[in-house]
């Protein structure tokens, strides 16, 4: 007896591709996914984007460029003309995870002062330049070191003489313009001199809460434009779409009332969402309420849109379900919505443009941490209108085909 | 008398394909105001798909369909003089009647003024004024169908499609259907009606349509109808006593076969056409025994047989 219900269940599984597919290909590949973007997390394979400018522009600093961008991990970014300030724009737009500034000491002998300039949101990739910086700089000066250390033995050892004064300085003077490291010279004890420099987020406002409030918004508003998109299958299954179909708005009203819902709805729920990110951890809401009804209403506007024709594409509610919780995970960790998207490997970084939440995030991260004008949203913008415009124009075809194949 | 008025439904050799398969095979049938056509046909007929096509659904490959002139897979005027009420329960169950036949106003197309004092007339009507704010999903299964049907009442059609609105309703809930559909059929609604149950075809058809494979055979009174296919033949039903067909002579045995009657739903009974004279001949031969038979009945051919006729030529 008890065999007979689990063959029952055995072969309604194997009878079901949907479910098959869900219970054995999906977790692999969901794995895979995860794998790939958290792997990235643990500093394994981060890649930080660095853009520079060397002031200095000398040998030394030439051949300390070069030993940095060596270095595992530390990846520089294409600059047509590198300036402070398109160092500043680079790190402030996101385009780069932090800048360094090599700038001139007060004598020529001294060594390069160093200005990071850093967005605090990506303090990890900071933090991995730092030491990167540090090592790069042992090995790229290694007359620092030597020259500190003959001072030290001259001073508090025993003074040397006039021929090795000469063939010291001719030792120096030889690293200083040598173009190549030795690979043995070491990381020295040598600290260079780090000046940091934040260039965008507002001190009153914990590093994250504004990507977070982002990041979530557009993962509930996938959700809930999905499970509200559903009803269009629950009203398919007991006739009603059929019925309503035969009005003289056809389909199409039935499908553009579903997004007015859908879009209001989400702009509440996002609403939520930033007015306890405000009340609670100092977002600056009031401050851009102007460019945040923009984001939220085009951030809804596409996943309504994305959700209606993602629904229709699907058979049942149940097939919806199963279907709309993968894909919109999978697509809200490749976009950032869980992780940020600086942590990720460079192809995710790549492939989470395709995602309405890395543009959500983007959109948001302008507004809210880079204090950018209302232009940095612009392109963000007219993307997620565009995506929801798709949707929609989809969700008609498929509600019209519906129409005929139901015949 | 019907037909003096102008037909408010016109399909006229309408053809659907899907694929290869033919869903409409030259398909022409009218309704006019005031009249209840019966849609009679098997599992896959083709009356679905006639419905919808009637509705604007289903775009035809040839053919003209035309609801009070217009053709409603064009013109949503068409579209709104026509009320289609489907097998299920197609309402919204967490709004009330009223908030039901309100929606269905609007989407129809009616303004807000019409709309209120439409669904308030619906309601009365159909008898809906104690639930009139009750949620649906607490409603009996007859009280939602009623809504379902107010749904399609809302926009004053001229044509109403009803496709099986009996299903899974007792006995007492079809007969207030019943009534409620001579009702509107007495107010010059014209009522397309699909239905599997013959008892309610019978009772409430004007005219039948017979479709079968996508063909409609036959359209006309159901009077005419078996007339037409069984003249003055009768349906026969007997069924002898336990051990009594294994004892008829061989006499009796040729004579049933003469008659052709064909084994019924148990080994000792047997149905069958026959005419008036055979009729007599089986009565006197055996049926006058009483110590035969256990059952026998004979009566004019209904739907049934009509359309077992039918499937029977196909």
């Amino acid at each position: 007896m008890r065999f007979s219900i689990f063959w029952v269940m055995f072969l309604s599984l194997l009878r079901d591709r949907g479910a098959l597919i869900s219970s054995f290909v999906m977790p692999a590949t969901v794995f895979i996914i995860f794998a790939v973007i958290f792997s990235g997390t643990t500093g394994g394979s981060i890649s930080v984007k660095v853009s520079i400018f060397d002031e200095l522009n000398t040998i030394q600093s030439k051949r300390f460029t070069n030993v940095l961008f060596q270095q595992d991990g530390i990846r520089r970014i294409s600059q047509p003309s590198a300036t402070q300030e398109t160092v500043r724009r680079l790190v402030a737009q996101g385009i780069a995870d932090v800048g360094i500034l090599i700038r001139q000491g007060e004598e020529a002998a001294d060594p390069p002062p160093f200005q990071i300039i850093a967005d605090p949101s990506r303090e990890i990739s900071v933090l991995i330049f730092e030491g990167a910086l540090r090592s790069a700089y042992g090995r790229a000066f290694p007359e620092f070191n030597l020259e500190t250390i003959a001072r030290t033995i001259e001073k508090d050892i025993f003074p040397f003489s006039r021929e090795q004064k000469i063939r010291l300085d001719q030792t120096l003077e030889t690293m200083r313009n040598s173009e190549t490291v030795e690979t043995d010279s070491g990381s020295g004890s040598q600290e260079p001199q780090l000046q940091r420099v934040n260039v965008v987020g507002d001190p009153d406002v914990q590093t994250g809460i504004t990507y977070y409030a982002g990041a979530v918004a557009i993962l509930f508003l996938l959700f809930s434009s999905v499970n509200g998109a559903m009803s269009l299958l629950e009203e398919k299954e007991l006739g009603l779409l059929d019925r309503l179909a035969t009005g003289p708005g056809g389909t199409r009203i039935i499908v553009d009332g579903k997004m007015l819902f859908l879009v209001i709805q989400g702009f509440i729920q996002v609403t939520i969402i930033f007015l306890v990110a405000w009340l609670a951890f100092d977002i600056d809401l009031p401050g851009n309420l102007g460019p945040w009804s923009l984001i939220t209403l085009v951030c809804s506007f596409s996943s309504s849109g994305l959700a209606l024709a993602f629904t229709l594409l699907c058979s049942t509610k149940q097939q919806a379900q199963t279907t709309a919780n993968i894909v919109i995970l999978v697509i809200s960790a490749i976009g950032g919505s869980m992780v940020p998207r600086f942590l990720m490997p460079e192809w995710i970084q790549t492939l989470g443009w395709l995602t309405p939440n890395t543009w959500a995030l983007e959109a948001y991260g302008a507004i809210f941490w880079r204090g950018d004008t209302i232009d940095a949203i612009a392109l963000p913008c007219a993307i997620l209108f565009a995506v929801g415009i798709a949707g929609l124009l989809c969700a008609y075809s498929l509600a019209g085909q519906t129409r005929i194949k139901s015949g | 008398m019907l037909k003096k008025n102008k037909a408010t439904l016109i399909v006229k050799n309408a053809e659907f394909n899907y694929g290869n398969k033919k869903i409409l095979d030259r398909v022409s049938v009218d309704i006019f105001p005031g009249e209840i056509l019966v849609l009679l046909g098997p599992n896959g007929a083709g009356k679905s798909t006639l419905v919808k096509a009637i509705t604007g659904r289903v775009q035809l490959q040839s053919g003209q369909i035309s609801v009070n002139g217009a053709n409603p897979a064009d013109s949503a005027t068409a579209r709104k003089q026509s009320g289609l009420v489907p097998q299920q329960l197609a309402i919204f169950n967490k709004l009330s009647p009223l908030e039901n036949l309100s929606v269905f106003g609007h989407v129809m197309g009616l303004k807000r003024r019409e709309t209120r004092t439409k669904s308030a007339q619906l309601i009365e009507a159909l008898g809906l004024q104690d639930v009139k704010d009750v949620r649906s999903e607490r409603l009996s299964g007859g009280m939602k169908r009623r809504v379902n049907i107010g749904a399609a009442l809302m926009h004053d059609p001229k044509l109403l499609i009803l496709d099986e609105p009996t299903v899974g309703l007792d006995f007492d809930a079809q007969r207030n259907l019943h009534k409620l559909l001579r009702w509107l059929k007495h107010r010059n609604l014209a009522i397309l009606l699909t239905t599997h149950d013959m008892e309610e075809a019978e009772q409430l058809a004007d005219r039948v349509a017979i479709i079968v494979r996508g063909k409609i055979h036959d359209v006309g009174r159901q009077q005419d109808l078996i007339h037409k296919n069984f003249g003055e033949h009768q349906e026969i039903y007997i069924k002898f006593r336990e051990g009594v067909v294994q004892r008829l002579t061989p006499d009796q045995r040729v004579r049933l076969q003469q008659l052709n009657l064909q084994p019924g739903n148990n080994r000792n009974s047997f149905v069958g056409l026959v005419s008036m004279n055979d009729s007599m001949t089986i009565v006197r031969e055996l049926i006058s025994d009483n110590a035969l038979t256990e059952d026998f009945r004979l009566h004019q051919p209904g739907l049934e047989t009509l359309l077992e006729n039918y499937l029977r030529a196909e």
